[in-house]
């Protein structure tokens, strides 16, 4: 019943935008984008490695399925993105976008053997674009403002070892997944590259906040919840922050469909 | 697109031989002269696309030039040719452009590969100028046959240009600025280009004798005609203004309007001719002179064909320059031409009309405070015209409001049935009606020589008065005699009322003006009519600062609401598009451009459900005849409007326009600039439509916009759907 429901608002929500007066492109006045952010670490990777996990370095420890290990840096940081906008007048279009990051949190230097911790990020956003006066929405120059929650899920799949020896069991303490609150800035410009498809390019300076660790904050790597694990939850977490707040700037690249 | 007025063509030709109004065959009615028109079928030039005439030309091949060059020099030439062919001012199949076909042919008689490759049309262009392309079109101006006096001169013309066409120039011009790329400096290539065109000239001087000899023309004609192209820049005829020209029972003009001296004409044969194209026309006579020598048997003829068809014909080009004037807004020009058609013809009602018009446009340059557009300053003009332009520019505002309103009114009074003049008289009034200074209550009863003389005799009954009152004793013994002290003051007043004095009391001759609307002073019906416009003025102005007293938010309102017009309907005239490649025009990119943004309005209005009427086909292959007149109409139409630069006006041609109008379902007409400026590393257009009516001449409406991009197919379709989506959606939808 709840889908139906759901169903009907978006007909009558599409049928409304086939009748109204038109301010968007060509009529038109959804907008459908599939693109990606993506980040250079550099602040990381100037700041130099970490002691340990969530540093501002940009090395990774994997393990493969033989417990080989693997070593690789992360210059980049991306994601993917989705997002529905309605144009609403000449100057406002509002929207909702959803995200999705593979993040790895990098480990210290090259002598550590630990396993970086993964997050499959999940984010959601409500938007809100501006256009400059005389633009024809959604095509030209745009600012956005995004708000909205973000989930870090931890990735489970992987192959978490302390060493080529050791496998890690760190994780039943840390199943429960944080929360945090992110909000972006955009400054893109839509080019047409077809009458129903634009190019997206711009910069959006983001940031945001991990407000909930699932279980309480420990006290370090000496309490005693902390004592079989090479992870602490507060080093995780402030490895979280900082990867949000080290990487302010990013570049975004996408595709529009304007329907 | 829906073609309303798409008639089967035997149908055309019988209609339009009807519209164009003037035929051989018929005694033209130069009363009620209507303006010159192309008439029968469009000539295969005219229809054929650019490309189809580039790959013809490309087949042919050109020995002298590589295929590279060949096609960047085929390229230039067609479609500056097309651009020409399409800008609504070539004739074809009307009187003059059939009168010079004919001299032309009787020139070519003996070469017949040579007439078939050649083609005759006259150009709507008050300029005294004649050319000739690569294709072998040759084009002769109305401002040509205006000021020539023969056929004679005419056919040396034509044998001038024919030579140009038989010995290539245009070809080889091409070649030598090609050349001319290699010279460092831009002077050394000014001259070389400028000799080089020179020797062209002479060159085509010379073998032009070659056919007219052969017609059988006399051999004095040949100098004379150099003595036309000297003196092209003057009217075409010098006859002093009298001044009392304008002069009639209700205005006096005084003396003191018109200059003590005319300008002296300059023109010499000797001019410097360094970095001209030509010759000047002393070496050219002289080259002549020595060329004559090598033929005999000359003819004696200054006419082969009948002088009253010349006549005729130089009468349709003098009437119709008088049109192209009036659209140019050369006032000055029309007026003095006007005197001179009306020694002829006086009491043409065409001619009056024209000169109604011309006397509304002077009075509206006058209040745009534009008038120097409409006037060239008299210390610049030679000859008998120097007087008109020397009158008009002493004018104050308020005299030329006040003579151009006596002159329309002398005008009306002469055709009261005339709907065109009516109108001109309603917009006269209205324009009066806005001008602070013009007060009804200044204008006295009577005119000017009524007014001199009761000054003269009230002067000598002051001095009566004078006189009684220094011989006070003697008068009050006649007390029958003396005025009383309220008498006094009653014929003060009185006097008063009747003229104005100068500081030393004497009849002030610069207030003329103030006696010239005596009987519409007391005319009812244009004190009704000047406060019926004083009271849309003023409301108009109301709503005007209404919208500067709304709140932001209510002018926003307001002004999206005005945004959208509820058309269904648009006369598409042909787009306006330039584009750049830094300061260097590209012929070819601009056409082609064009024809993208005709076809974006096209695809787009269909979208809209907007009807488009379209007269803006570049290659006119879709056009009929009458379509193709109504384009140049409203060409005209655009070309005046922008010489008033968008402010509110009276169409020239509005009984044209009002015919067009009626035919489109009284269409809006739609005009859309393009300027699109590229760089290496820059792009940006501009875009703008504007919406006109056509019966007012006001642009109701303007579409801007701007961007940094190149106008690709669907940028551009972006921007149009836009505009028409404006256009198309009522007020009352929003």
């Amino acid at each position: 019943m709840r889908v139906r429901s759901c169903t009907l608002c978006l007909l009558l929500f599409f049928a409304y935008s086939s009748s109204a007066q038109v301010s968007g492109y060509m009529g038109k006045k959804n907008v459908v984008t599939i693109g990606s952010t993506a980040n250079l670490r550099l602040l990381s990777w100037l700041d130099g490695p970490a002691d340990f996990i969530g540093g501002n370095g940009n090395q990774l420890v994997s393990y493969d399925e033989s417990n080989h290990t693997k070593y690789s840096t992360k210059m980049i940081r991306y994601d993917l993105r989705l997002a529905y906008s309605r144009v609403i007048t000449r100057k406002l279009m509002i929207g909702a976008e959803m995200s999705y990051e593979h993040m790895k949190l990098p480990v210290g230097d090259g002598n550590l053997t630990v396993s970086s911790p993964e997050f499959n990020v999940y984010g959601i956003y409500a938007t809100c674009s501006f256009f400059k006066a005389k633009r024809i929405p959604p095509i030209g120059l745009s600012m956005t403002v995004g708000i909205g929650p973000k989930i870090y899920a931890f990735d489970f799949g992987n192959n978490y070892r302390s060493n080529i020896y050791t496998p890690m069991d760190p994780f039943p303490k840390y199943k429960s997944h944080m929360a945090g609150f992110n909000m972006f800035f955009n400054l893109s410009t839509r080019r047409l590259l077809a009458s129903f498809l634009a190019l997206d390019i711009g910069m959006r300076v983001h940031t945001g906040f991990v407000f909930k660790n699932g279980l309480r904050l420990d006290s370090g790597v000496y309490s005693p919840e902390n004592s079989s694990t090479e992870y602490t939850k507060t080093d995780t977490k402030s490895g979280v922050f900082r990867e949000n707040m080290g990487n302010l700037l990013s570049f975004n690249l996408g595709l529009s469909f304007l329907l | 697109m829906k073609k309303l007025l798409f008639v089967r063509i035997g149908l055309t030709l019988l209609i339009l031989a009807g519209y164009a109004g003037v035929s051989f065959g018929q005694e033209i009615d130069w009363n009620n002269y209507k303006s010159i028109k192309a008439a029968g079928k469009i000539p295969e030039i005219f229809s054929t696309t650019t490309q189809e005439k580039i790959d013809a030309d490309l087949q042919k091949g050109r020995s002298s030039m590589a295929t590279a060059d060949e096609l960047i020099f085929l390229e230039h030439i067609h479609y500056n040719l097309d651009e020409l062919l399409g800008s609504g001012l070539v004739l074809f199949g009307d009187p003059s452009t059939d009168y010079v076909r004919k001299v032309a042919n009787n020139l070519l008689s003996g070469n017949n590969l040579l007439k078939k490759d050649l083609q005759f049309y006259v150009l709507k262009s008050n300029l005294t100028n004649a050319l000739s392309t690569d294709q072998g079109v040759i084009f002769v101006t109305l401002g040509l046959l205006a000021q020539i006096e023969n056929e004679a001169q005419l056919a040396y013309v034509l044998s001038h240009e024919i030579a140009h066409f038989q010995e290539k120039h245009v070809e080889k011009s091409y070649n030598n600025s090609q050349d001319l790329r290699r010279e460092s400096s831009y002077d050394a290539r000014i001259r070389s280009l400028s000799n080089h065109s020179k020797e062209s000239e002479l060159e085509a001087d010379k073998l032009g004798i070659k056919l007219y000899h052969e017609a059988g023309y006399k051999k004095s004609e040949l100098l004379s005609a150099f003595d036309v192209l000297m003196y092209s820049y003057l009217p075409f005829d010098e006859v002093e203004l009298p001044k009392t020209y304008f002069n009639s029972e209700n205005l006096f003009i005084p003396e003191m309007y018109f200059p003590e001296k005319i300008n002296p004409i300059l023109a010499e044969e000797d001019y410097d001719d360094e970095k001209s194209t030509h010759p000047n026309i002393q070496k050219r006579k002289t080259a002549i002179r020595e060329e004559i020598k090598s033929y005999e048997n000359w003819g004696n003829k200054d006419f082969i064909f009948d002088k009253v068809e010349f006549e005729k014909v130089r009468k349709l080009a003098r009437y119709e320059g008088v049109h192209r004037d009036l659209i140019d807004c050369n006032y000055a020009e029309v007026l003095y031409s006007i005197f001179l058609l009306e020694q002829q013809d006086s009491n043409s009602r065409y001619l009056d009309k024209c000169k109604a018009k011309a006397w509304l446009g002077l009075a509206t340059f006058k209040e745009n405070g534009s008038f120097s557009d409409a006037v060239t300053s008299a210390s610049e003009v030679e000859g008998e015209s120097h007087a008109m332009h020397f009158m008009l520019r002493k004018f104050t505002k308020l005299q030329l409001f006040t003579i151009a309103m006596r002159q329309i009114q002398d005008i009306s009074n002469r055709h009261p049935s005339d709907p065109e003049i009516k109108k001109i008289r309603e917009k006269m009034i209205a324009l009066l009606s806005t001008n602070s200074s013009f007060k009804l209550e200044k204008y006295r009863r009577i005119n000017y020589e009524t007014a001199l003389e009761r000054f003269e005799s009230s002067k000598e009954a002051s001095v009566d008065t004078i006189d009684v009152e220094m011989d006070s004793l003697e008068v009050e013994a006649d007390t029958n005699k003396v005025l009383s002290k309220y008498d006094k003051i009653k014929l003060k007043r009185e006097t008063e009322e009747v003229f104005e004095v100068t500081e030393d009391e004497e009849f002030d001759v610069e207030s003329f003006y103030l006696y010239a609307l005596g009987d519409l002073v007391a005319d009812d019906n244009f004190t009704e009519l000047l406060k019926q416009y004083k009271e849309e003025a003023d409301q108009k102005e109301q709503e005007q600062n209404d919208r500067l007293s709304m709140t932001r938010a209510e002018r926003k309102v307001f002004d999206k609401k005005e945004q959208y017009q509820g058309l269904s309907e648009l006369i598409m005239m042909k787009p306006l598009v330039v584009q750049w490649y830094y300061d260097e025009i590209q012929v070819k990119e601009s056409a082609l451009l064009e024809v993208a943004v005709r076809e974006s309005v096209l695809y787009n209005a269909e979208k809209k459900g907007i009807m488009v009427h379209d007269l803006a086909n570049s290659q006119l292959n879709a056009l009929t005849t009458e379509q193709y007149n109504r384009q140049a109409t409203l060409v005209d139409f655009l070309r005046q409007k922008s010489a008033y630069e968008g402010e509110d006006m009276f169409p020239v041609d509005s009984e044209d326009l009002k015919e067009i109008e009626k035919s489109y379902n009284k269409s809006k007409l739609m005009f859309v600039l393009t300027d699109f400026k590229k760089t290496v590393a820059t792009r940006s257009v501009s875009l703008v439509f504007l919406i006109m009516d056509i019966e007012s001449g006001e642009v109701e409406k303007e579409y801007s916009y701007y961007f940094r991009s190149s106008p690709k197919k669907n940028v551009l379709n972006m921007y149009v759907y836009d505009a028409l989506n404006s256009m198309g959606h009522a007020k009352s939808e929003n």
